[in-house]
């Protein structure tokens, strides 16, 4: 009999929340559906509902609690979480999409100083050490002017961890650097501003897509001169990079591991309406990251496709970085990745690209480096960095951004 | 090397260019553009390149290109469609294209338009009386949905939110009321349906503006004020359907009531009882006397699962068509 009156209760409940929530009271929604939770604490539904009306209501950071509850392991990612974001892209709901993603990336990253409210710092096992992210750490705290100790244990560690077989290390067998390493600490504050796209025709850009063999378009002057300083500090300040899996000593930056700021979907919502006939219409935002490079690269080892319709890649680093005026920027091969490969094959796996590359001889199109240069592509294009020399400095780190649009399988909608 | 023919496309009635127009190679879509016009590049590989061209409100048609046109402009005229309006006969409707769904899903032979086109044909079929509520409400339907579809063809987001906020629980709906009303003996393809159903609607982000859009718009109401931007736009495209009673009862009142229990917990199975009770019979034509048992008896059976819905019907068959009272105890629809 107890039981079917807490189950009573919890429809009650249920059904008085949602009609507060259909009916716009947010506030009175949240608590109702809170003292549902004090009676059913595995009551999914009304966490996730929780969560999202906070958001909803501009709590974003209040909902952090909720998302957690519902999430497995940090380190694996929020499931519901990363669900929650890809529908908020789909649906062209940015706004939402960025608050979802700047609450995962708390969740994956998050440390005393992120995000700017009291809550529990996130246990993140298995992070690791080499030597490309410990140099860019330190060199990120000299230039933000924190923490110098910090920094030179970074370097020390990073000449220890080089000099070991396979040049990485597990945080744990260096308790020496501090906790604070692979977290995120600060983010830069870049909000919206006037215009960030260039002066340049979309209609034109959309011609030489639909024309060019292989199918690319070269943008520059991409950003206005405010984006594009607005957008260099964020990634210069910004304590985001905290993906460094690739043995390239490449460092990544995905929307929702703290890759995202109001300015970013000005952009991205930006490119939608300039490209009206080719992004607006099929192809929705999926993905947005950044990568900062090590001095030098050899481009062979980044030979992939991706999993969109179409790829925009632009550089943001100032051309006096840039060593070789002809290189430093993206090869491109008029040769699709085939249909049938996995995620796995056309992204991650570069030598049996190369050798695919080889078997077709395809044309290529070298796009040299200039700062404030997009290349625009079909993402299932195998594609790659071209070789680059980049000067030394903090500032000087290549640092492209991505955003990839529509689905692998919509590819050619424009392009033939 | 490839070979390339510009592909106009315009209308049959008055030559005016159509753009927007979807051609289909049967791999994917492609766009005609502002003027008309889609540049088809073909690969070599190929001396011939059969496309369907298709566009809401009119009649698709198939072209072929080929190699021997390569640097040509191929012109298609495409006619305008006639909508089948109701015999009531059975199993009409059919003609008409589900263009929301079609737009949304990307093809009018997508599952979901097809399963749709499928239970249109199953309840038409089983009842008079309903087929002639079906041809009604398409007849509705298609006054204001091209247009709608169009504005989906121009934009990716747009035709997401109407996959996850109308199309998909309009289908699970839909998929559940068959199972009841066709189906009544079997409680696996019930709660199959059910299951389909909750699931159409489990991730969406913004159910509560959802459930309070589509209830305001079944009222007849206009779009609430405040939506979220990712709703505010498909409301302005949904709120002609409001002015119009068949498509309130028969797209907007599902969408509500789905919404509604997705939010608050509700029993499904009760939703679509109460919202069958409430079909709009009286904007139908009544049967004639000679067909008034066979009709009803025939409307009685598509709710064999619902007492309380076939009693709720019947009380209301007795004020919209008095001429056929007489016939509501016999042909089951009140228990004798």
């Amino acid at each position: 009999v107890a039981l079917s009156t807490v189950d009573a209760d919890a429809a009650e409940l249920l059904d008085r929340a949602g009609a507060s929530a259909i009916a716009g009271d947010i506030a009175g929604a949240v608590e109702l559906y809170r003292r549902l939770l004090t009676h059913d604490p595995c009551h999914r539904a009304a966490r996730r509902n929780i969560a999202v009306l906070l958001i909803r209501a501009g709590q974003t950071w209040d909902s952090l609690e909720f998302w957690q509850g519902l999430g497995d392991d940090a380190a694996v990612g929020c499931a519901p979480l990363d669900e929650a974001i890809e529908r908020a892209m789909r649906s062209g709901d940015l706004g939402l999409a960025r608050e979802l993603a700047s609450v995962a990336a708390a969740i994956r990253y998050g440390s005393d100083d992120f995000p700017p409210i009291a809550t529990e710092v996130p246990a993140l096992p298995g992070r690791t050490l080499t030597p490309e992210k410990l140099r860019h750490d330190a060199e990120q705290l000299d230039y933000l002017g924190i923490a110098p100790e910090r920094a030179e244990r970074y370097r020390k560690v990073a000449d220890d961890v080089e000099r070991t077989p396979s040049g990485r290390a597990d945080l744990e067998r260096h308790p020496e650097v501090g906790d604070e390493y692979g977290r995120i600490i600060h983010v830069a504050d870049t909000q919206r501003i006037d215009v960030a796209l260039g002066d340049w025709d979309g209609a034109l850009v959309e011609a030489d897509l639909a024309a060019g063999r292989p199918p690319v378009a070269v943008i520059d002057d991409f950003l206005t001169e405010p984006a594009l300083r607005e957008l260099r500090r964020f990634c210069w300040e910004s304590t985001i990079w905290n993906v460094n899996r690739y043995d390239d000593g490449r460092l990544a930056a995905f929307f929702s591991s703290g890759f995202s700021s109001p300015l970013l979907m000005q952009i991205a919502e930006e490119l939608q309406q300039r490209f009206a006939a080719v992004l607006r219409r099929d192809h929705a935002l999926r993905q947005i990251w950044a990568f900062k490079y090590p001095e030098q690269l050899d481009s062979t080892r980044s030979l992939h496709a991706d999993f969109a319709g179409v790829n925009v890649n632009f550089w943001i680093t100032p051309d006096v970085a840039c060593l070789d005026p002809d290189g430093g920027g993206l090869t491109v091969y008029d040769a699709e990745a085939p249909a049938d490969w996995t995620f796995h094959q056309y992204n991650e796996s570069p030598k049996r690209l190369a050798d695919y590359l080889t078997e077709r001889s395809p044309e290529r199109l070298d796009v040299p480096y200039r700062s404030n240069r997009a290349v625009l592509f079909v993402a299932n294009l195998v594609h790659a960095t071209a070789p680059l020399v980049f000067r030394p400095g903090y500032r000087n780190r290549r640092i492209s951004v991505t955003m990839l649009f529509g689905d692998r399988h919509d590819q050619r909608r424009w392009s033939r | 090397m490839s070979w390339v023919v510009t592909l106009k496309v315009t209308s049959c009635s008055g030559g005016g260019n159509l753009a927007g127009a979807a051609i289909n190679d049967g791999y994917q879509f492609f766009y005609t553009d502002a003027n008309g016009q889609f540049i088809a590049i073909v690969d070599d590989a190929y001396y011939a390149y059969i496309v369907q061209i298709s566009k809401a409100g009119y009649t698709p048609k198939s072209f072929t290109l080929h190699n021997s046109q390569s640097g040509s402009i191929q012109t298609v005229c495409l006619e305008t469609a006639t909508p089948v309006t109701g015999t009531g006969t059975g199993g009409t409707g059919t003609g008409i294209s589900c263009f929301i769904v079609s737009a949304a899903t990307g093809s009018p032979q997508s599952d979901e338009v097809v399963l749709l086109r499928d239970l249109r044909g199953a309840v038409a079929e089983r009842s008079a009386v309903a087929a002639r509520l079906i041809d009604g409400m398409y007849e509705e339907y298609s006054s204001f949905s091209p247009s709608v579809a169009d504005w989906l063809d121009s934009d990716a987001a747009a035709r997401d939110n109407a996959l996850t906020v109308v199309v998909a629980p309009l289908v699970g709906w839909y998929r559940l009321a068959g199972a009841l009303a066709l189906d009544g003996g079997d409680p696996y393809a019930a709660e199959l349906a059910i299951a389909d159903a909750e699931l159409a609607c489990s991730d969406a982000l913004i159910p509560w503006d959802a459930a309070r859009l589509f209830g305001q718009l079944a009222k007849g109401e206009s779009p609430p004020a405040d939506l979220p931007a990712a709703l505010a736009g498909l409301a302005d495209q949904l709120a002609p359907g409001a002015d119009l009673p068949l498509v309130r009862w028969a797209v907007l009142e599902p969408l509500g009531r789905m919404w509604g229990s997705v939010v608050r917990g509700l029993d499904l199975t009760d939703e679509i009882e109460r919202w069958l009770a409430t079909a709009p019979l009286e904007l139908v034509e009544p049967p004639g006397a000679a067909r008034t048992d066979t009709e009803l008896r025939q409307l009685a059976s598509l709710l064999d699962f619902s007492p309380s819905a076939r009693a709720e019907l019947a009380r209301r068959i007795e004020s919209a068509w008095p001429d056929a009272a007489h016939a509501l105890t016999s042909s089951g629809l009140v228990d004798g």
